[in-house]
């Protein structure tokens, strides 16, 4: 979280945009496309990976062929940098002072 | 004398409580009791403490000189792990990759990763991980830079990394 707000608050996203990113909650604040990217990183990072051909006709109507690709291996490439950290217990470097929400453990 | 993990509670240096994060670490020996830090970068020097560094997942400490007679030369830095559940490594103890990549991002953001840190364990992966990096944080990208850290900072926060 921490670097990626960093990063994205350099590259213009308001503080809204990173806390909606960060809410988990639908915001009123966000264009279609975000809304849209959101829901699609939600579902893409789900197990197993929950994409119905319903949702996907609506991502294809807001964003091109190029773009899906994109969006789709950004959303993998950050899965795979936060499931490499998350169980390693890799802390923060504290690039970004907006506060974070704290990971919820989850016991089985 | 060794380092111990006070638990939550108030800073003596400064007398504040940090919200997200309660950790204090402190000396074991009551003298140096009131050296005590918040296990958080930034924070403390913030709050006007200069003499401890606290690098990510692992603290670096100064002792002020007032204190340094009390200890031995080897005390006037230590390390401890707070956080991390494998240990990272840094200097000629990480090997000539890491150093090279440690030092391109201490060069870049002026600190060191700690994921590279302790993916320095395995340089292979370290590499993937860096190259990989690389590319996907350089470059135009077609859906925009802010829509990308969007769903990355979402992804992140989905799998609880605060990295």
């Amino acid at each position: 979280m921490d670097i990626n707000a960093a990063v994205g608050g350099k590259a213009g996203l308001a503080r809204e945009q990173i806390e909606a990113a960060l809410s988990m909650q639908a915001s009123s604040t966000l264009s279609e496309r975000e809304r849209i990217a959101l829901e699609y990183a939600d579902r893409v990072s789900a197990t197993p990976v929950d994409v119905p051909d319903a949702f996907f006709a609506n991502l294809q109507r807001l964003f091109s062929e190029r773009e899906i690709v994109e969006l789709t291996a950004h959303i993998a490439h950050e899965n795979y940098n936060a499931k490499s950290n998350r169980p390693l217990r890799v802390e923060a470097n504290n690039f970004c002072e907006m506060p974070f929400p704290q990971p919820q453990a989850k016991v089985s | 004398m060794t380092w111990q993990h006070m638990g939550a509670g108030q800073c003596h240096a400064h007398g504040s409580v940090h919200p997200s994060q309660p950790h204090v670490v402190g000396w074991s020996d009551p003298e140096l009791a009131h050296l005590r830090y918040w296990a958080h970068p930034g924070e403390h020097r913030r709050a006007g403490c200069t003499d401890g560094t606290v690098l990510g997942a692992r603290i670096v400490m100064r002792l002020d000189q007032a204190m340094l007679h009390k200890l031995d030369e080897a005390a006037q830095e230590r390390e401890v792990a707070t956080m991390a559940r494998v240990r990272s490594l840094e200097g000629r103890e990480a090997g000539i990759l890491a150093g090279i990549i440690q030092g391109v991002f201490r060069l870049a953001l002026g600190r060191p990763l700690n994921p590279t840190k302790v993916q320095a364990h395995a340089p292979r992966a370290m590499l993937a991980s860096f190259l990989s990096n690389l590319l996907f944080g350089s470059g135009r990208w077609a859906v925009g830079r802010n829509l990308v850290q969007m769903v990355r900072i979402r992804v992140a926060a989905r799998n609880g990394c605060p990295f």
